[in-house]
């Protein structure tokens, strides 16, 4: 599918949208005059309209990722519904605030400079009982949401190193102090072999960690696993290859997707740097 | 009465603390012995993959006068500066095995010779990490005896000495044949 057949997609399916949320403002109309009326024609284009959109990113912005992914990434595969296993995410200490759910989508895998390399959107939810006198709701709070990434790297280590901006009250046992009191004073360091800690945190990476921190312009967290996995998580607030409602052409979409990809990679080079 | 409970309370919270003091230098001075112990396993890892790189080597320089033959001695329970001074040595004698080795094309593309090459900097590279975790261990216990009131009940106990060593270029080492 080239760029015009893409262009013609979105432009059909904006007008599309653009119907739907006639349908719905019909509705709004109808419901001044009787109210029972004007729900069906609300929900009618309300569906219509995330039908629409749907389609859009399932043709659309699949296209345009896979060919922005292609151009960096080797041996690649993409599912925009798949994402980490929930059981791995648990098992992996990044020191996120406390989750009850677990969403993943966009997911990556492939090489990427010799190293393979796994990612994808995630959003950690908790839900939390408010009371408020004698009601009491339920909420459910985004703590996390932003690229889950997995590289490999050829290091051996007994226990895992996490570095995290968060310090955590029940692993403050396992807390490593480097030399650098700036360092420190910004990053936690988690590791039950202090041995271990200093051999993946050289200076020369936590160089690249405040670096990755600087680029990020996010809070990010660092999982260096025994398992020969590097697992980084940036809280962002965005899902990336998310088509957004104003898109009107293809170009602009692959701009946006690339800016998006090339934000990650800098992150993930700057990662690799610091094993050099 | 309460004057009495009260200076009960107050010897068992000093009580307390003095132990947990005591305790805590003990514990401190635990974490350096331990610390230097794993800088004398780092050390002889490096000594090993060192000797056998020699011992490769040897096979491709048959016409070099420089045997290598340098001994360096590791026993355990060393103390810092001796370590320190081993691991100079060990520097040393690595860095002129390596500029030795730029003359000998066929033994620095051999596999061996990689695998080894590759061990050697993995060795100080943990080697480099057991220094880190010995000094930041040292600094820990030298704050902790030197801080006020903790210093009341230190006893004695002297400062530790850093480990430091002298980083050797190995591209400033001549070899005299």
């Amino acid at each position: 599918m080239d760029e015009r057949d893409l262009n013609e997609i979105i432009a059909k399916e904006n007008k599309n949208k653009l119907m739907a949320l006639g349908i719905a403002a019909l509705g709004l109309v109808f419901m001044l005059f009787h109210p029972i009326l004007g729900i069906p024609f609300i929900i009618a284009g309300a569906v219509l309209f995330f039908l629409s959109q749907s389609r859009l990113s399932k043709i659309v912005g699949r296209t345009v990722a896979l060919k922005v992914l292609s151009r960096h990434i080797e041996d690649l595969s993409f599912d925009q519904e798949g994402g980490f296993s929930d059981e791995l995410i648990d098992s992996v200490y990044m020191g996120f605030p406390a989750y009850d759910s677990i969403k993943c989508g966009d997911h990556i895998k492939g090489r990427y400079k010799g190293r393979d390399l796994e990612l994808c959107d995630l959003e950690l939810t908790e839900t939390r009982v408010v009371k408020s006198g004698k009601t009491t709701r339920t909420e459910h709070v985004t703590v996390f949401q932003g690229p889950y990434v997995c590289i490999t790297y050829d290091k051996e280590i007994n226990d895992p190193v996490t570095v995290t901006e968060n310090g955590s009250f029940f692993n403050r046992d396992n807390l490593v102090k480097t030399e650098s009191e700036e360092f420190n004073r910004r990053f936690k360091i988690y590791c039950s072999s202090e041995h271990d800690a200093f051999y993946i945190i050289t200076p020369h990476m936590m160089e690249r960690i405040e670096e990755i921190y600087e680029r990020a312009e996010h809070e990010i967290f660092l999982n260096f696993c025994n398992d020969g996995h590097i697992y980084m998580a940036v809280d962002n607030r965005h899902d990336s290859f998310e088509l957004s409602l104003m898109d009107k052409e293809a170009g602009s979409i692959e701009d946006r997707f690339e800016k998006e990809l090339q934000y990650l990679l800098s992150l993930i080079d700057e990662l690799s740097e610091g094993f050099r | 009465m309460i004057i009495v409970l009260a200076a009960v309370l107050i010897a068992a919270v000093a009580a307390i603390w003095a132990i947990s003091t005591v305790n805590g230098f003990k514990r401190l001075e635990i974490k350096v012995d331990e610390a230097l112990s794993g800088i004398e396993v780092a050390l002889e890892k490096r000594y090993d993959m060192l000797t056998k790189l020699i011992d490769t080597a040897k096979g491709y320089m048959k016409h070099e006068t420089e045997t290598f033959t340098d001994v360096i001695e590791l026993r355990n329970g060393m103390s810092v500066k001796d370590l320190s001074a081993r691991d100079r040595e060990m520097s040393e004698l690595s860095g002129r095995l390596f500029a030795v080795a730029e003359n000998y094309p066929e033994l620095r593309s051999s596999e061996v010779f990689k695998e080894l090459s590759e061990g050697i900097r993995d060795a100080e590279e943990h080697l480099q990490a057991a220094r880190r975790v010995y000094n930041s261990n040292v600094r820990e216990y030298n704050t902790a005896i030197a801080m006020f009131p903790a210093k009341l009940l230190a006893d004695g106990r002297a400062p530790k000495d850093f480990y430091e060593a002298e980083e050797i270029k190995r591209q400033d080492v001549s070899i005299d044949f």
